[in-house]
């Protein structure tokens, strides 16, 4: 099954999701490691320790119609947000934010 | 409607309600390494309305708490630094300043100014800067627009009018109708707060960082683009304002390195917008 990875809020997370990354608490040491499945005990130990996000890999059930749809909403949205002329520098964010969108989409 | 002079304002800065101790603690030791979690942990304690806040939020922050939150100590760890300084800071300003119904939403300045406080601290991260520091900075940077409101309020609610009906920016209505912006209501009122210089530095220099030189006023620059950029407010009618070239290469941003934490500045705000309740 095809997987996409996911960065939420500890508090959005759900006990059967898998980590897509390690999470490393402030003292650099490893809290769970990658491919851990959550349970309920683990995610309330995540939020008092005050881990602020995670990445979860989630199962992409979409079909192509719905992610062709998504990225066209994100490409015009983005575009609407960049309306008007602007520094290269602000080219350049557009640019990368047009990047993000798009692999955010897939 | 007759503008008040700039001059004038801070005669208005007293219907502002008034910083509460811990708040002139907070900013004060964000600037001290030696500052710990008991002592802001013994000064929040006197905050009964910021206590309640503060384990409301905590407890708030998702469903995967076991059993509840209910110490300031705990709320702390649950929280961290940056979310207990927002909550300390929003119980001081903007919740007891609720203009909603006036045209003018504080809630909605909030979710902003939360905004380009998370990319503030990410940016602090990339380039070196203080994020603690950084984040407040991001957290008080239009606070001059509470203040503009409070001395002219049916003037502001049109300024806010002009903006979307020309599709200008703020700061261009707001010269146009005030003859001054909310960076220089903002700046004076820091100064009589005796917030720390740097946050002053932020305030004044946000929208504008070529005419004054500071380095925290470019990363709040930035950090302001990044956070319409990125759209976490989610307003129909945002525009990405435009972004000093100057500022960037002092910083010395990229944008392509910083998309690497894009996700996880959508996910930040979107956990301390849950915990908060805006």
């Amino acid at each position: 099954m095809k997987l996409r990875t996911v960065c939420l809020a500890p508090g959005r997370a759900a006990p059967g999701m898998t980590l897509a990354a390690a999470i490393v608490g402030h003292d650099g040491h490893t809290l769970l490691a990658a491919g851990t499945l959550l349970d309920p005990e683990m995610l309330d130990r995540l939020i008092r320790r005050g881990v602020e996000t995670l990445s979860v890999a989630l199962p992409d059930t979409r079909d192509e119609e719905t992610v062709a749809m998504a990225l066209a909403n994100a490409e015009s949205r983005v575009r609407s947000l960049f309306r008007g002329k602007g520094s290269p520098a602000r080219e350049a964010l557009g640019a990368a934010i047009l990047d993000y969108r798009r692999q955010q989409c897939r | 409607m007759t503008p008040p002079a700039l001059s004038e304002l801070l005669a208005h800065a007293a219907a502002l309600p008034s910083l509460p101790e811990v708040v002139s603690y907070l900013t004060r030791s964000l600037n001290d390494e030696g500052a710990d979690a008991d002592a802001l942990a013994h000064h929040l304690n006197s905050e009964p309305a910021i206590v309640a806040r503060l384990l409301a939020a905590a407890n708030s922050v998702g469903s995967g708490l076991t059993s509840p939150i209910f110490s300031v100590k705990q709320a702390f760890l649950v929280l961290g630094i940056n979310r207990v300084v927002s909550i300390v800071l929003a119980s001081a300003l903007t919740y007891r300043y609720d203009a909603r119904g006036s045209g003018f939403d504080s809630r909605l300045l909030w979710r902003h100014s939360l905004g380009v406080a998370i990319c503030a601290r990410v940016i602090a991260e990339q380039t070196g800067f203080n994020p603690e520091m950084a984040y407040t900075a991001g957290l008080l940077h239009d606070i001059g627009q509470l203040l503009m409101f409070t001395a002219s309020p049916g003037l502001y609610v049109r300024v806010l009018e002009v903006k979307r009906s020309e599709d200008t920016t703020l700061i261009a209505a707001e010269r146009s109708l005030f003859g001054y912006d909310h960076t220089a209501a903002g700046r004076a009122l820091a100064t009589a707060w005796r917030l720390p210089l740097e946050i002053g530095d932020a305030i004044a220099g946000h929208h504008e960082p070529d005419e004054m030189f500071s380095e925290i006023g470019n990363l709040v620059h930035v950090s302001e683009v990044l956070s319409h950029a990125l759209d976490l407010d989610d307003q129909p009618d945002n525009r990405v304002p435009d972004v000093s070239e100057l500022a960037c290469a002092h910083l010395g941003l990229s944008w392509p390195r910083l998309a690497g934490r894009f996700a996880e500045i959508e996910a930040r705000y979107d956990g301390i917008t849950l915990a908060l309740g805006v």
